[in-house]
């Protein structure tokens, strides 16, 4: 009995050692074995930057929740070299380095010696020292769409983005860096000058009228945070990057609102304003004569009591001092100096109640040994209406004031503004050289909106 | 029955030679892509320089791998490459050979050099890594783009990180004498650099970094040594006001010089010599 179970179990044994090798495999799931999938994925993206003989235009976005973007034109080469220029900054001669495609986490283009992509994460750029603007030199292959190729930063993978356009050029040498220093130039448009207001909005005009935000925009990021506060302390905001364009410039992400989408804006030289239309509404970014929403900062005034509101050079530079005010001392200067005399700073009393020269503005002016002279002036009573501040300016007081008063009257005619002037709460003051615990403000003349002051109370 | 079992085992080694031939063939050519990578005259001129003699990489082409994922740096432009390979060919390769013998490098060296074009930032702290240590194996030097060949000042900044760094290896393939951390141990602190160099000598450590902790002091010692000329050195010293602290650094001097000599066979002051010279030459 127990050989023939022995028996039994062996012949059992053998036919299955005869059945267990049968050469059942399934059918291959791909083609190709995963190294040739991946050297075919990597052939397939170095084939498209190099059929390309006159190049990609590239839009960077390096992290658009915290910077806007730039324009690059590379010419991608099949011994591994690109050739590239950009709209970064002056330097936009085309410059050859390395690049390569490799396998990551998935396909990834690198840009493997320094070039002007790099310059995006320069960690010391002056301003964002220790981060640059967050760049990358590695992009993650995400997408061809008719030849538009899409790349994720590898760090930023759902901020950052690379696209690249082919360029279509005749001449990919002249043409990339003409392009580049055109938006470069169109960087300088979207910034204040001597004679623009100082209030940037982006204005959105559609079925249902027409809706204003204060722009805030940071020229060392690129970046704008359009907001508009109302008296109920409710806040709509937008944030968004700026890359600019030979004719414009591109935010991102893109611009939503009551239900369309804006993302490229035209420039418009008759307006100096930045134009977006979809289906028949308007976006536009605009120097406007007042501010999208006039807060109710005016009414501190009356608190402020008789601490007077300092504007001093020599304390440092902020950049809500606007250049049309910087215009204004350089005016002074120039006529002090025929005096042998420069400007100081000046100081505004405030008084609601009085018109016995109590709204004063006192103006220092020194002379080359740093001797200190004061020049009075007198004002009416203050005024507040429609939350603006009023001057009306009554003559010098006694003393320098009516010697000194030709030279300096284009600080007197700024806060006479017969328009009146918009004065904002900016916190504690902040300035090139330091801060202190002390309330800063601003003064805006609606008269001339390019002109605007930073200071502090004393 | 013996029969019978010679019977079984007979069919069995015959079923086993037949189990696995399903008749395709055998292993075929590699998948992998074997095909040298593309050189330009750089890679070359450092696989002649480098890898071949002293099987030492130098990596410069940018991998997101070889560095701090966190944080935020730059490939070297290419033209930056070759002149601080040279550098560390002449002044530090080249005088560890005549003083060690042509096999000191090679058996003792790191593996790898990563080339960095930026500066590397510490976050949240007032300093910037000038270059990094991996055991032993590699070594990775930062900002080599913002060296002034024409400076030796700023030749000396990539190289004494290199003689930092190889005083480590150094260190890991014969550690340095214990007593060494017993001199001055008092004054080792986490925030070394909230003192200059100058208030750090006064206090017995070479530079301030080396009064972070004794493995940092030894290094910061050789390299002191080993990127200035023997009297420049003593000109550090001797400017020492404190006698104490000008005697616990002639103390760590010759701690520092019995080590090499007796663990490597090596006269510093001879090798000292030779790079001084060498590191002069590099900005004629």
């Amino acid at each position: 009995m127990k050989s023939i179970n022995i028996k039994i179990w062996f012949i059992s044994f053998l036919a299955v050692c005869s059945m267990s090798c049968n050469n059942d495999d399934g059918q291959e799931l791909f083609a190709d074995s995963p190294a040739e999938r991946i050297a075919n994925r990597n052939a397939e993206l170095t084939n498209l930057l190099i059929s390309q003989n006159q190049g990609y235009k590239a839009v960077y976005f390096s992290k658009n929740d915290e910077f806007g973007g730039f324009t690059y034109y590379m010419q991608f080469n099949a011994d591994g070299t690109v050739g590239m220029t950009s709209d970064f900054d002056a330097e936009t001669a085309i410059e050859f380095s390395s690049y390569e495609v490799r396998l990551g986490t998935t396909n990834e283009l690198v840009f493997t010696t320094r070039n002007h992509i790099q310059k995006v994460s320069n960690p010391s750029f002056p301003g964002l020292v220790g981060t640059g603007y967050k760049g990358t030199s590695v992009f993650q292959y995400f997408k061809n769409e008719n030849g538009v190729l899409t790349f994720r930063d590898v760090r930023n993978s759902d901020s950052g983005f690379l696209v690249l356009t082919p360029t279509n050029f005749a001449d990919f040498e002249t043409e990339s860096v003409a392009k580049a220093e055109a938006s470069l130039a169109q960087r300088e448009n979207i910034l204040p000058t001597p004679t623009s207001s100082v209030f940037q909005l982006l204005s959105i005009e559609n079925a249902n009228g027409l809706s204003s935000f204060n722009f805030n925009y940071d020229p060392l990021r690129l970046y704008a945070s359009p907001r508009i506060t109302l008296d109920d302390g409710s806040v709509t905001e937008f944030n968004f990057g700026l890359s600019f364009t030979e004719n414009g410039l591109v935010i991102s992400p893109v611009l939503e609102f009551e239900g369309e989408v804006y993302e490229e804006f035209i420039y418009d030289s008759s307006s100096s304003s930045y134009i977006s239309e979809v289906n028949g509404t308007t976006a536009k970014i605009l120097f406007s004569n007042e501010p999208a929403f006039i807060g109710r900062d005016v009414f501190d005034l009356l608190e402020i009591g008789g601490d007077g509101y300092l504007y001093r050079p020599g304390l440092g530079s902020n950049p809500l001092t606007s250049p049309g005010h910087d215009a204004i001392i350089a005016e002074v200067n120039e006529n002090l100096s025929g005096f042998g005399l420069s400007f100081f700073d000046y100081i505004l009393f405030l008084d609601f109640e009085s018109d016995n020269c109590l709204s004063q503005l006192l103006i220092r002016v020194q002379n080359a040994n740093g001797d200190i002279f004061n020049a009075f002036y007198c004002f009416e009573r203050a005024v507040i209406q429609d939350r603006k501040l009023f001057l009306t300016y009554a003559g010098p007081a006694q003393g320098n004031g009516p010697l000194l008063e030709a030279s300096v009257a284009p600080i007197i005619t700024f806060f006479n503004s017969t328009e009146g002037m918009i004065y904002t709460n900016e916190g504690s003051f902040s300035s090139s050289l330091g801060s202190f615990s002390n309330l800063a403000g601003t003064f805006t003349s609606v008269q001339n909106p390019s002109q605007r002051v930073y200071g502090l109370f004393f | 029955m013996k029969n019978n079992i010679k019977i079984y085992l007979v069919c069995l080694i015959a079923l086993s030679y037949m189990a696995c031939s399903d008749g395709s063939d055998s292993v075929g050519a590699s998948q992998i892509d074997t095909n040298p990578p593309i050189l330009n005259t750089l890679d070359i001129w450092l696989r002649n320089n480098f890898v071949q003699p002293y099987n030492i990489e130098v990596l410069y082409k940018w991998d997101i791998n070889d560095t701090d994922v966190d944080r935020f740096l730059h490939p070297p432009f290419e033209a930056s490459v070759r002149p601080v390979a040279n550098a560390l060919q002449k002044a530090w390769i080249e005088p560890y050979t005549t003083v060690g013998g042509p096999d000191f490098i090679k058996k003792i060296a790191p593996r790898q050099f990563t080339f960095v074009g930026s500066f590397n930032f510490n976050p949240n702290s007032p300093t910037i890594t000038l270059g990094v240590a991996e055991a032993g194996t590699k070594i990775t030097l930062f900002n080599i783009d913002f060296l002034d060949f024409t400076d030796i000042n700023s030749i000396k900044q990539p190289l004494k990180t290199v003689q930092h760094e190889y005083g480590h290896i150094l260190n890991q393939n014969i550690p340095f004498d214990v007593s060494y951390g017993q001199i001055n141990p008092e004054n080792y602190t986490a925030q070394w650099f909230n003192r200059t160099d100058e208030e750090a000598r006064e206090l017995g450590y070479i530079t301030a970094y080396g009064s972070s902790q004794e493995g940092e002091d030894f290094v910061e010692m050789v390299s002191e040594m080993l990127t200035n000329s023997k009297a420049d050195f003593d000109a550090i010293v001797d400017g020492i006001v404190s006698d104490n602290a000008r005697s616990i650094i002639r103390q760590k001097e010759a701690i520092v010089a019995e080590y090499y000599l007796t663990n490597f066979g090596i006269d510093i002051y001879e090798l000292q010599d030779l790079i001084d010279k060498a590191t002069q030459d590099l900005v004629k």
